[in-house]
């Protein structure tokens, strides 16, 4: 088995899976942070320590972070709280049509209360242009959600750039930065970024927490989407989940610790990936080839099906462009929106590597990726005609 | 290379089996008893591709192409198989229902079948000489 899907989930390192143990011991460490106990002060020591590890992976204030349960939550958080703060009817938000479906879904929602809402259309390379940006917003626009990195393609979004002019516009700035925490640098204290939302199992922690990043200074205004006991300042109540939120903080450390070094490792992984695939003609890079994060590499295959290569490759845990059910091949949406026909995003796999990723195991998937391909090739009556052609 | 021994997103085993093995797989010269025809299916984007090579009124080889999922690759596979086991006069008994039930071919995959018995149609127009 070789595991290219580190975008989709990472194993928990060893060391985060070692500080988690303690507080599921029964006898000691079960307290709930919210209590006023030695047991409760206990845990929630432990809560503000992992709180101030993933503010320092992000260059935030601790006093900046919310538990959530997963990005999905922290991306429903963001929209949601803050557009009901300010009013939904008639406000109007800016998007773009590669972001992960958390935002999407939750978009169409407000869409049915009111909001309106702008898709941006991304060049051929994947990334939404700051000019894009700046051209969509209006007078009423109230908020922009861009992710930082694109979770298919590796794409890496000019955030940075837009911050800035965004916030000289009053417009909040939400960021789903998923796939680029722990592997790009986010410096949230320079950077004007207003609301931001991160995973623990992204980036080998846990899953089932994540965080949103919520600014102090100005402050982004939210109105809580689960209510309860008002934890978490009021924005997101709920009894806190002491051992995942602990691994969360030392996969944060582990990540901060380890992010230069592991970048540059992963990108020569995979282009040593990208070079031993080239063995085959007639291949396609989605996505950005210079601005894109390191792990991630997504290709097009002409001529090789996708549902039939995805089966070709039992061994390889690799996510693909295509599942042919219902008799309607539905193709990834973000490869559709770079201009990907439906034959080359059907045929795309994304792989995407990490922590544990060998050039062994990268020689090896590109080798039988290289066989698998060759194959349907070989089967295919539109490649014959294609080579002859 | 051939396709693995694991079949994880479970296929039937008729159509592993053929998408694993797929003797008939291959192209035939261009000859004056070699008939060829063509079906796609829309829906899902695939191609079959079916010729037969006759000899003394019999068909002595049988090949397929297919761009599509393993289960339109086992449908190109099948048809050749049948059409080299099968007497010319029987091939219209061939259809998109029977092919199902040999490959037990699920509903969301009807379409393939239906491909084989459309790619099967046009082999027999094209070999009657009507265009």
């Amino acid at each position: 088995m070789i595991y290219l899907d580190y975008a989709a989930t990472t194993p928990l390192d060893q060391r985060v899976r070692d500080a988690m143990l303690p507080w599921l011991d029964a006898e000691t460490q079960f307290g709930n942070p919210a209590s006023d106990h030695a047991l409760g002060r206990c845990a929630r020591a432990a809560v503000e320590r992992a709180r101030s590890e993933v503010a320092a992976l992000l260059g935030a204030g601790s006093d900046e972070i919310v538990w959530t349960s997963g990005a999905t939550e922290s991306n429903n958080l963001a929209l949601k709280g803050a557009l009901e703060f300010r009013g939904l009817q008639g406000a109007h938000l800016v998007t773009s049509r590669i972001e992960h479906k958390a935002v999407l879904d939750t978009c169409r929602y407000l869409e049915t209360l009111g909001v309106r809402v702008t898709y941006l259309t991304p060049g051929a390379d994947g990334i939404v242009a700051a000019e894009q940006v700046l051209n969509a917003v209006r007078p009423d626009t109230t908020l922009v959600s861009l992710m930082w990195v694109n979770n298919e393609t590796g794409a890496i979004n000019p955030v940075a750039a837009l911050a800035s002019q965004l916030r000289e516009r009053g417009i909040l700035f939400h960021v789903d930065a998923v796939q680029a925490a722990g592997k790009l640098p986010i410096d949230l204290a320079r950077l004007p970024i207003d609301l931001l939302s991160v995973s623990a199992h992204k980036l080998y922690g846990p899953k089932g927490v994540g965080a949103l990043f919520v600014r102090k200074r100005p402050r982004a205004r939210l109105a809580p989407q689960i209510h309860g006991g008002g934890h978490e300042q009021g924005m997101r109540s709920g009894t806190l989940a002491t051992h995942q939120i602990v691994g969360f903080g030392a996969a944060c450390g582990i990540a901060a610790a380890a992010m230069d070094e592991e970048g540059r490792r992963l990108t020569a992984l995979r282009e040593r990936l990208w070079l031993g695939l080239q063995a085959l003609p007639k291949i396609h890079l989605n996505g950005s080839e210079t601005q894109r994060a390191p792990g991630i590499l997504n290709v097009s295959f002409a001529g090789a099906e996708g549902e039939s290569l995805r089966a070709m490759l039992p061994e390889l845990m690799v996510s693909s462009g295509s599942a042919c059910s219902s008799a309607t091949r539905e193709p990834s949406y973000v490869l559709r929106a770079l201009g990907r026909d439906d034959e080359l995003a059907g045929s795309s796999l994304r792989l995407s590597l990490g922590r544990y990723t060998s050039e062994a195991q990268v020689d090896a998937a590109a080798a039988r990726i290289v066989e698998a391909v060759g194959f349907l090739r070989e089967l295919s009556p539109l490649w014959s005609a294609d080579e002859t052609a | 290379m051939r396709p693995p021994d694991q079949n994880i997103y479970a296929y039937t085993e008729p159509v592993w089996q053929r998408f694993r093995e797929p003797a008939h797989a291959g192209r035939l010269d261009a000859g004056s008893q070699v008939f060829s025809a063509e079906a796609g299916s829309a829906a899902a984007r695939s191609l079959l591709r079916l010729q037969v090579e006759l000899a003394s009124g019999a068909v002595r080889r049988a090949r397929f192409q297919a761009y599509g999922c393993p289960s339109a690759i086992a449908v190109g596979e099948w048809l050749a198989e049948r059409l080299e086991a099968t007497p010319l006069a029987a091939w219209h008994a061939i259809d998109a229902a029977g092919i199902r039930a040999a490959l037990e071919i699920t509903e969301d995959k009807a379409h393939c079948a239906l491909m084989g018995e459309d790619v099967l149609r046009a082999l027999l127009q094209t070999m009657s000489g009507r265009p």
